[in-house]
């Protein structure tokens, strides 16, 4: 792969190309950082991090329909503590490491992310927007604009490591949020999260499948409502965004640069093309670049506004 | 590009089938017969969905027309699917998994110890019907807990008893039994499914006499399909590369035989991890 018809910078980190393998999925251990870094990924996003473990959701906690998924994992994770020793080295981690931080309060936050700051990850993500779990993101009001701002302030007094926060493409006024938290001090957003909540029932019990009942949206079903999201977005701020949300091929990589992302986050697509999905990705959207004769992601950023 | 798009495949949702039977193979141990026909290979699993519940990876211990699933009452989980009735409605995923491989052998030994006989029962069943010779050693703590043993010599395979008290069989560990029936013969493979330190002796045993090993492993596990990434054990997926490991790579796991993740990823050691749950 020619690397520097694909390579971008966010936010400092060098990316060989702009796929971000998206928080919470595969990669959520250091051994599967280091596997899915073998397979192609521009950068990794670890699993979200609270300060005590949490053992999440009860199963089902992902689940599949006709157009896309459903997860309500309820951030399953060992802990501030316990992260902090077993990612202390990634030393065989190929590309860069984002961080996800999450607490209940601006004060939680910063405590997590002063913590995570010290292991070897070149930026932290924040998620305000999470749709299924009590206590955070959009069932606590964490994006509210005032309240995603201050949230964001705290991070940014708690490392000096790029914060990206992460929104929702739910919110009917995600641009007005954007410009909020730009304001606070953000790095970078990232939009979007997982959708919704959504449900399934299982006609012949007549039961909601999730464990948790409900869950968020993702995968190709949501895709056209993050292109807008970040169109939005792009309006309304100067830091760059990673664009997330149904990204299954090469052609909706370009599609959400062409809206206004500087890189894209892929999750879901990896349950339908399988660990190399960055990858694969990354080589269909390098095809076409060649074929059009775009010499860099620059040129295509944010065409869709007609600005360049 | 947009004709390349991939084919959304939507195989992680739960299909209700409605349960046949219900039986008790000893006092601890139950079957869930449910309306096949469902197939899957020796060792793959499905993920059984009790609705209000929870969902838990199970090996098939029936294939076929009259598909079923065996379990050993421990836990909560396993305390409501002992309330399982015919007629109920359980939602089952997959089958997922890579399952077990009996490729060209001519001859096998397989060891089950406690439950795990329901992780291997139809691999000995179907090994036996393509005339493989098939030494089984199934062990458990005492002879009432012991199940199968009918099936076993149903299918032609010889059986090797072994239970920890000596009430019936040889009186020690099924590694050791093992230990004895590979000095007097050396069968093509071994498989193995039982308690994780178990198997790690019938590793080291296989490894001793150069017999390659297979051996399905267990961790906490909970989409089954590979993407949450919690049955993780040294950068494999029980769910996805497994959950059957060869010796070899095994033998690339520090954690196999010492630790084990919990539902939050937390790493412990494998005595805390399987010790009784309040």
């Amino acid at each position: 792969m020619s690397d520097n018809l694909l390579s971008v910078n966010l936010c400092g980190m060098h990316l060989s190309n702009p796929t971000i393998l998206a928080s919470g999925v595969f990669g959520i251990t250091r051994d599967l950082l280091s596997r899915a870094s073998r397979n192609g990924a521009g950068a990794l996003t670890m699993k979200t991090i609270t300060k005590e473990p949490r053992s999440g959701h009860r199963a089902p906690i992902i689940v599949s329909f006709e157009s896309g998924m459903m997860n309500a994992v309820g951030y399953a994770n060992p802990g501030i503590e316990e992260v902090c020793r077993e990612y202390a080295d990634l030393s065989d981690v190929k590309c860069p490491v984002i961080g996800s931080a999450l607490g209940e309060t601006p004060e939680e936050f910063a405590y997590v992310i002063s913590r995570m700051g010290k292991l070897p990850v070149s930026a932290i993500e924040l998620p305000l927007s999470c749709p299924h779990t009590p206590g955070f993101g959009l069932m606590s009001g964490h994006t509210d604009p005032k309240q995603a701002a201050k949230i964001t302030a705290a991070a940014k007094k708690a490392t000096k490591k790029p914060i990206i926060i992460k929104l929702s493409p739910s919110i009917p006024n995600v641009g007005e949020v954007a410009s909020a938290v730009e304001k606070a001090g953000a790095d970078a957003i990232n939009c979007g999260n997982s959708v919704g909540p959504g449900m399934i029932i299982d006609i012949e019990t007549g039961k909601s499948v999730l464990g948790f009942g409900m869950g968020g949206v993702h995968g190709p079903a949501i895709r056209p409502l993050a292109v807008r999201c970040v169109y939005d977005i792009y309006e309304a701020v100067k830091i760059p965004i990673i664009g997330c949300g149904g990204i299954t091929t090469g052609r909706d990589a370009i599609e959400m640069i062409m809206a206004g992302a500087t890189a894209v986050g892929v999750g879901t697509a990896t349950y339908y093309r399988g660990e190399r999905a960055l990858a694969l990705i990354a080589d269909e959207l390098q095809e076409w670049m060649k074929k059009r004769n775009y010499k860099s992601l620059e040129e295509m950023r944010g065409i869709a506004h007609g600005k360049k | 590009m947009a004709s390349n798009y991939p084919s959304l495949k939507n195989e992680a949702i739960p299909i209700s089938y409605e349960v046949t039977n219900v039986i008790s193979e000893s006092a601890t141990v139950k079957t869930i017969f449910f309306k096949g026909p469902f197939n899957a290979l020796p060792g793959q699993f499905v993920m059984l969905w009790l609705p209000g519940v929870d969902q838990k990876p199970f090996t098939l211990s029936a294939t076929g027309a009259n598909p079923a699933i065996s379990f050993r009452i421990h836990g909560e989980y396993t305390r409501a699917l002992a309330k399982v009735k015919t007629c109920d409605k359980i939602g089952i995923t997959g089958p997922f998994g890579n399952g077990f491989d009996l490729s060209s052998a001519k001859s096998v030994l397989i060891v089950a110890g406690g439950i795990g006989i329901a992780s291997v029962i139809t691999l000995i069943e179907q090994a036996a019907a393509k005339k493989i010779r098939t030494e089984v050693i199934l062990g458990a703590r005492t002879k009432n807990e012991l199940v199968f043993e009918k099936r076993i010599t149903a299918s032609g395979a010889s059986l090797h008893l072994c239970t920890d008290d000596g009430t019936a069989g040889h009186h020690g560990f099924t590694t050791e039994a093992a230990g004895i029936l590979l000095q007097k013969q050396k069968p093509d493979c071994i498989f193995a499914c039982g308690p994780e330190l178990m198997m790690k002796g019938i590793a080291d045993i296989a490894a001793a006499h150069k017999i390659p090993v297979q051996l399905s492993l267990e961790r906490y596990m909970k989409c089954g399909f590979g993407m949450c990434g919690a049955c993780e054990i040294n950068g494999f997926l029980v769910c996805k590369d497994g959950p059957v490991f060869t010796g070899e790579q095994v033998a690339t796991m520090p954690d196999f035989g010492k630790s084990a993740r919990l539902k939050s990823g937390k790493k412990i050691s494998l005595k805390e991890y399987f010790s009784p749950k309040k």
